[in-house]
């Protein structure tokens, strides 16, 4: 069935009383705002921004303007350096797409973001991977500049996994990671507490937001 | 009876239920089963998110200082248990505290989470819950405050937090989500050879209406106070405590705002946190998704916005309606290099609550 994701007027209650007839319409529309709204509207997602230090010879600590600041420039310790992005999972997260702003740098190396699945069992950043993952690198998903570290400013760009859901083709550890491709999460983990790992090198992450992908079209 | 719920949900096909169709049991008691499941689990996923890289979010007072707040919008009067997560670390083996207030009205209600890592992300996050008092009102303020052992620094990389699910069957009676009700479905009353009454289409109606309501955040931010490190201020201790010039191009997330909102009467809300307003002078306006919204105090000030944004065209990928949910790049004031924080009124915090 079609899900869909207008939040069209629903018929007056007035329809439903005593001594009224129901109409197929009336009780049609009630299973479609439904629909929206478990298939939809409460989708998980989480929109997380990332803070670099501020501090510059300009504004010394005045403490803002992060984007331009030289916190925010591609760092020399931005080599395989991780984050862990906490994700409150729905029963519906099926696939999970990926939306990343970043500047990138690429007199420091290669430039490439990382990003795989795990599991949050005892809270550990080590659990169980659920999603081997994929790379975005530059340059062909990722847009880099010759800008020498801590000089200059790479302008903010953007990098999306997209929405379309495909079968992992990496399911080993040893397998390489994928191209961009949303992550997908096992039945038995939806709806779970996950753990989003990222990894970067020569690129700084200004925000990463992670969205359920809304599929058009279920099986009821 | 029990109004209980299935995880995940089961859907009801629209074309079973349409005109010259038998209407089965089986639709109806799906259509009482996905309105409990919805009110119960809808909009439980997170509803503060945010990263610090190293050095950023950094501590060494051994009291608390608070640090960082945000808004997030209160799911119902059940819905009272707050889950945190704290990312952190204190180089030592006594460890860092952080302690999570969640303030809704004049109640305050806390819980301490001890930060037990001693390095970045080597093992471990840690977890706390708030239980607060069921509550009418439609938004609370989320504190956090840190504090560190004797002669060390913590540091804090990363929070998440959501409100916990309520299980499967709900309570009885009438439940409250702001000022709107919801009243759960007795599953069993929806079965073969009872009655349908009047009351069940009035019902999911109204709570279909309650339901669309809820809010669920579109964007969520906020600036770090009293930072403090005994390293220099350019090495650590230094995150961002206001918006301002460089950071408008993308401080914002694409968040999907459904067709009908304004139809239904529905609004989008933005909460922004002002600190350091103390006359007219440090007035300013701030621009947010088209719409000019005047800052003349301090604190938390709520604005109901006006949807006159054209869609992002990243909505194709998405299949829903996505808009630039946050800061306009045209802020001349917010963006004005000579307005500073140390001088006049600035922004530390900014969420914006859709539905």
């Amino acid at each position: 069935m079609l899900i869909p994701s207008t939040l069209r007027k629903m018929p007056s209650k007035d329809g439903c009383y005593n001594n009224q007839i129901v109409m197929g319409g009336t009780v049609g529309q009630m299973a479609s705002a439904l629909a929206q709204l478990s298939h939809c509207k409460f989708l998980g997602t989480a929109q997380y921004q990332f803070a670099h230090s501020t501090y510059n010879s300009l504004w010394g600590g005045e403490q803002f303007g992060a984007r331009l600041s030289t916190g925010t420039r591609v760092l020399t310790t931005y080599k395989t350096y991780e984050y862990n992005l906490l994700y409150q999972s729905t029963v519906l997260s099926e696939a999970l797409a990926l939306f990343f702003v970043y500047g990138g740098d690429n007199t420091a190396g290669s430039v490439s973001i990382k990003a795989e699945v795990r599991a949050t069992g005892s809270n550990s950043y080590t659990g169980t991977v659920l999603d081997y993952g994929i790379e975005f690198t530059a340059p062909d998903e990722l847009i880099s500049y010759n800008t020498p570290l801590g000089e200059a400013v790479p302008p903010d760009q953007f990098a999306f996994t997209g929405c379309r859901i495909q079968t992992p083709g990496n399911p080993l550890v040893t397998d390489p990671l994928d191209s961009p491709r949303p992550l997908i999460i096992p039945s038995t983990n939806r709806g779970d507490l996950l753990n989003i790992k990222l990894t970067v090198n020569s690129l700084s992450l200004v925000a990463c937001h992670i969205y359920d992908v809304y599929q058009l079209e279920v099986t009821p | 009876m029990s109004n209980s719920y299935t995880s995940p949900p089961t859907l009801v096909d629209p074309g079973r239920v349409t005109a010259s169709q038998t209407l089965r049991t089986t639709e109806l008691s799906r259509l009482g089963d996905i309105q409990n499941y919805l009110f119960a689990v809808g909009g439980c996923h997170n509803v503060i998110n945010q990263i610090f890289d190293d050095s950023c979010f950094i501590q060494d007072s051994t009291s608390y200082v608070q640090m960082a707040q945000w808004t997030i919008p209160i799911l119902s009067d059940k819905h009272t248990t707050l889950s945190i997560n704290i990312q952190g670390y204190c180089p030592t083996a006594a460890n860092g505290t952080a302690k999570i207030e969640v303030i809704i009205g004049a109640s305050t209600v806390s819980t301490e989470i001890s930060i037990t890592d001693q390095n970045r992300y080597i093992s471990s996050f840690n977890s706390g819950t708030v239980t607060v008092t069921g509550s009418t009102q439609e938004t609370a303020v989320v504190r956090l405050s840190v504090k560190a052992p004797s002669g060390q620094e913590v540091t804090i990389l990363g929070i998440q937090a959501n409100w916990q699910a309520l299980t499967s069957p709900l309570t009885t009676g009438s439940f409250s989500q702001g000022s709107d009700s919801f009243i759960p479905q007795g599953v069993g009353r929806l079965g073969a050879d009872l009655p349908l009454t009047a009351r069940f289409g009035v019902e999911t109606i109204e709570n279909i209406n309650t339901l669309r309501a809820r809010g669920r955040i579109l964007f969520s931010w906020s600036g770090v106070e009293g930072a403090s490190s005994s390293g220099a201020i350019s090495a650590a201790g230094a995150p961002p405590r206001a918006i301002g010039v460089g950071d408008l191009s993308s401080f914002y997330a694409p968040a999907a705002i459904f067709s009908g909102t304004t139809e239904n009467q529905l609004t989008v809300k933005v909460y922004v946190r002002v600190l350091n307003i103390t006359s007219s002078a440090d007035h300013f306006t701030i621009n947010i998704m088209n719409n000019a919204l005047a800052i003349t105090a301090g604190g938390w000030s709520e604005f109901d916005i006006d949807l006159t944004q054209d869609e992002l065209s990243i909505s194709d990928h998405f299949g829903l309606s996505v808009y630039r949910a946050g800061v306009d790049e045209d802020n001349d004031q917010v963006a004005s290099p000579s307005r500073l924080p140390s001088a006049t009124g600035y922004v530390a915090g900014l969420v914006i609550i859709g539905v």
